[in-house]
């Protein structure tokens, strides 16, 4: 196709086709990345549940994850498989997969589970949760338990109250809010508050096992 | 799609201009900003809006649900605060009155701060001349009773603890036009400081999330997210009932005044005063002797800043030791409503009803010698950085920040070092170097190279930074070795770590601190206690310098390592916190005791503190004075050790904590994490026929905290549109050159022009 375009006129399309791309690469990377490295890392999942210990998905990473996730009976809204949990709630992690954040709590044993994922890839389907929906969590010792939805909240950054509110097991799954808006920096955040449902089924074996957090003498 | 648009295009503007419908690229550039622009700004409606600062509106919806009604009405809630100084205790009674002027029932909730170290432990309702006075109970039970009575239109109210500092006060059943008022009181100690006493009483607040637009966001709320057993479920629906409440107000052109604060103190320092101040607001004084004033705010104020108030006593010598105490606790478990009732109006009466299991409480206040004539101490500072990949992004930033902060902090006489870890360790010199401005350059250098990159192993570096010269050089010159540890505290074997520091910390100190949004601060403010130092969390970049200042200065001049207390006949009085660490220079240390009866009164008046001064064994005497209208040491003694119990709680004790700190708890009628404060009145007031809404006072954020969610957005989606737009405009360009798109839209045109002849 033969076109008007002078000169000077192509310099400048192409210029913009070029930028335009490099933004599309950007943008598109950071979902292959979200995307993909949730298969390495389910695989040092695997190899955690068959030994228990900490492996590290790629050898010059700085995290490992600490469970599995997953949503029972997903809605149309929140396609998606498994998605395995990162230790340390850090923007590098977050990147890779949902992160826990760390603090004085045990994956489906004790305490406020807080887990924490970007909007616009992993968590995009908090969008579709609904109180009473079942969410399943898998430790490192493979025993798998089952949350249901209490509520949800939307909060400001800085409230962080409910980053505490925790008197028994609970899980918080947290993530940007509102689902629409593009932009990294968000002054909202999203919050899904899911309690166990029956404390009586935790595996016998898994409360003999030595925990993570010894008392340590004051 | 295109056609269709470039015809509109066309029609309107009916000289098109050769071959382009944009014609020039700046045209292009100014639609692609635009088109940015408005992508960017496009989400923003959903950010709150600048309310303006107000304390908190009382505000209800019906409980059917039917948000956003015209009968919706926001109510302030104003509050009384009475303050009463003695000496080195502050007795705050917090009055919350609740009006209802709507013309419906109400239940109303409003959550509030007060300080962090309050020991909350009465609570009294007050329904026109009655009384009701509140009991602790366990969380559970209090829960259910105020829900119980709620249910039968009896009047009653619920003070619960959320965090150290922020509680929520519920009040049920509020008659159409009524009036009650919650008053709440604590104990807590006053703060001393350089020959100055200081307290402050949080007011600062700021608006919440306001969902402005939910009516028309695609994401809805669920509804029926109240869940009775599930507190903050209850919480979350006044809070979203409230918003839509407080928007509506603003939207009708501003609601009546916002809640009020009227503050009033009674200071009595036992002390001649030589200055009192409150920076932040106007007070007047009422009356005035040597020793006390009375304070009266000059206007009731809207809760926009916290209220400070300071006082300096004339002192000959400051003081090196005090010690108080008094017999009895303030209240009893097994008392009934009219015992405590009487026991909070004359508190000095305790004693009367003492039996003989009682204990005596005392608070002693370490100060360290004040002697001009030392000098200061040369300090080897070694600071330690995580370079880790957890660290990317802001945290690096704020951490290198805090480094070139401490680095500026060094005197001629420091040493300092510096060490940067990640898969590995690396160090900045093998033996720590003086503070001259040559190595400070090479320091500052070694600082910028640093990135985050790799793993986090700790154990090697923290065993560097902990390894010192071998014990007799460390004897001979006494240099105080201060490690500070710069991480986000991403460790997977703690408790090996912990061990570590406690073999190797030996005269050296661990101070943590925190960076980034969500740092572990468990294992840190656990790692600064196993190494005798303190934890600092910085939460921004902004905050930085203040903060490592802060640290430095406290920690610049140690006085009395390894402090401990003990009676004269060897004993050891039960005190918390359980390790005093060490004593800082203006920086005294309080530290509440409890005595078995009479103990000290008999064979022995004093306590013992002793310690370390420059590597010395040192030790005072500290003579203990009874003051009879001390009350309410107790309260702080149980206060502290609950504060610890908490600490110390981790998975594999946290049932033991929780039955400790209930016990300590309700044996000191204090609300706590595992109680809460419950009143209730014997009659029903509301009739059975009326129904009653929910209301909620907590459309305002308490700023308590410096904490940050983590960040949970990244900007793919954004740069995957705005790539996208380009590429079609830029598209729809080039198309509008084409020579057969030109004669098509030409002929096009032609037709158009025939057809609308």
């Amino acid at each position: 196709m033969a076109t008007g375009l002078s000169v000077v006129r192509r310099r400048y399309v192409i210029v913009g086709v070029v930028i335009a791309s490099l933004l599309m690469i950007k943008g598109g990377y950071m979902q292959a990345k979200a995307h993909f490295a949730q298969y390495l890392i389910e695989q040092a999942w695997q190899r955690t549940l068959v030994d228990n210990l900490a492996h590290r998905p790629w050898s010059w990473a700085d995290t490992f994850p600490v469970a599995k996730l997953s949503f029972v009976h997903q809605s149309a809204a929140q396609q998606g498989g498994d998605l395995f949990v990162l230790a340390g709630a850090s923007g590098r992690n977050l990147a890779f997969g949902p992160a826990a954040i760390l603090g004085n709590s045990e994956v489906n044993r004790w305490g406020n589970t807080i887990i924490a994922g970007h909007r616009d890839t992993h968590f995009a389907r908090l969008k579709g949760v609904t109180v009473g929906q079942l969410i399943k969590l898998q430790d490192s010792g493979g025993a798998e338990r089952l949350y249901r939805v209490s509520n949800t909240h939307i909060v400001e950054e800085h409230d962080t109250q409910l980053l505490f509110a925790a008197d028994g097991l609970q899980l918080t799954l947290i993530t940007c809010y509102p689902f629409e808006e593009l932009s990294e920096r968000s002054k909202l955040r999203f919050v899904v508050i899911a309690l166990p449902i029956d404390s009586a089924s935790l595996p016998a074996e898994s409360l003999v096992k030595l925990d993570r957090h010894d008392s340590i003498s004051a | 799609m295109d056609i269709k648009w470039i015809n509109r295009f066309n029609i309107t503007n009916l000289c098109p201009p050769r071959g382009a419908f944009f014609d020039n690229i700046r045209g292009l550039s100014h639609l692609l900003l635009v088109a940015t622009s408005m992508l960017l700004t496009a989400p923003i409606w959903a950010t709150p809006d600048d309310e303006p600062l107000g304390m908190g509106y009382l505000s209800y919806t019906p409980v059917d649900g039917s948000p956003l009604k015209s009968s919706q009405i926001g109510l302030p809630i104003n509050t009384d605060v009475e303050m009463q100084i003695s000496g080195w205790l502050n007795r705050v009674d917090v009055k919350q009155v609740f009006v209802n002027h709507s013309d419906q029932w109400l239940n109303g909730t409003y959550q509030f701060p007060l300080p962090q170290d309050a020991a909350v432990d009465a609570m009294t309702l007050t329904i026109g001349t009655r009384v009701i006075v509140g009991e602790v109970k366990t969380k559970g039970a209090a829960k259910k009773q105020f829900e119980q009575a709620k249910a039968a239109g009896k009047k009653a109210s619920l003070l619960t603890q959320q965090r150290p500092n922020i509680f929520t006060s519920q009040v049920a059943n509020l008659a159409p036009g009524e009036r009650v008022v919650v008053e709440i009181s604590y104990q807590q100690i006053v703060r001393y400081r350089q020959g100055e006493f200081s307290l402050r009483f949080p007011m600062a607040i700021t608006p919440r999330y306001s969902p402005l637009s939910a009516k028309v966001s695609a994401v809805t709320l669920p509804q029926s997210a109240i869940s009775d057993g599930l507190e903050m479920g209850v919480l979350s629906q006044h809070l979203a009932d409230s918003h839509d409440n407080l928007n509506h107000d603003n939207q009708d052109g501003g609601s009546q005044s916002s809640g009020k604060v009227n503050i009033k103190v009674n200071l009595d320092a036992g002390m001649p005063l030589l200055a009192v101040t409150t920076p932040y607001h106007q007070m007047s004084r009422s009356e005035q002797h040597d020793s006390s004033v009375g304070l009266r705010l000059t206007k009731v104020v809207n809760r926009e800043r916290d209220f400070v108030l300071r006082w300096q006593p004339a002192l000959n010598d400051e003081p090196t030791a005090l010690a108080f105490s008094q017999s009895g606790k303030t209240h009893y478990p097994e008392s009934t409503h009219e015992l405590s009732a009487s026991l909070l109006a004359g508190r000095s009466d305790t004693a009367k009803a003492t039996n003989e299991t009682i204990s005596d409480y005392g608070l002693v206040m370490l100060m360290p010698p004040q002697d001009e004539s030392r000098h200061k101490m040369a300090r080897e500072l070694i600071l330690v950085i995580d370079t880790s990949g957890s660290m990317n992004g802001e945290s690096i930033l704020q951490a290198k920040s805090a480094l070139r902060h401490a680095l500026a902090g060094l005197s001629h006489v420091d040493s300092f070092n510096i060490i940067a870890f990640d898969s590995s360790v690396s160090v900045l010199s093998p033996t720590p170097l003086a503070a001259t401005a040559v190595n400070l350059g090479l320091a500052h250098q070694f600082v910028n190279a640093l990135t985050a990159d790799g793993g986090t192993e700790m154990a090697p570096a923290l065993a560097t930074a902990l390894a010192s010269k071998n014990d007799t050089e460390e004897r001979g010159n006494s240099a105080l070795r201060q490690v500070v540890f710069i991480t986000d505290g991403a460790v997977t074997n703690e408790q090996g770590l912990f061990n570590l520091i406690a073999q190797h910390i030996g005269r050296s100190r661990l101070f943590t601190i925190g960076i980034g949004a969500a740092p572990n601060g468990y294992f840190m403010e656990r790692a600064a206690q196993v190494g005798r130092g303190t934890y600092t969390y910085i939460g921004n970049l902004s905050e930085v310098g203040k903060e490592i200042g802060l640290l430095l200065e406290k920690i610049e001049n140690p006085v009395i390592s390894n402090v401990e207390i003990a009676l004269s006949d060897g004993s050891i009085p039960d005190y918390w916190p359980v390790s005093i660490g060490d004593l800082y220079a203006n920086e005294p240390i309080l530290v509440a005791v409890r005595l078995r009866a009479k103990q000290h009164q008999f064979r022995s008046d004093e306590l013992l503190v002793s310690g370390e001064l420059d590597g010395q064994f040192w030790q005072r005497r500290v003579a203990i004075t009874r003051t009879s209208q001390a009350a309410g040491m107790d309260l702080v003694w149980a206060r502290k050790k609950i504060a610890a119990l908490l600490l110390s709680q981790n998975s594999s004790n946290h049932e033991l904590v929780k039955r400790q700190v209930t016990q300590v708890a309700l044996a000191y009628h204090l609300v706590s994490p595992y109680t809460s404060l419950v009143a209730v009145d014997k009659t029903p007031s509301r009739p059975s026929s009326e129904t009653v809404s929910n209301a909620s006072a907590s459309a305002m954020l308490p700023v308590a905290t410096q904490a940050k969610w983590p960040k949970t957005g990244s900007g793919s989606r954004l740069y995957l549109a705005i790539g996208g737009l380009m590429m079609l405009l830029l598209l729809v360009y080039w198309l509008s050159y084409t020579s057969c798109v030109r004669r098509y839209l030409i002929n096009h045109f032609k037709l158009s022009m025939e057809v609308t002849r």
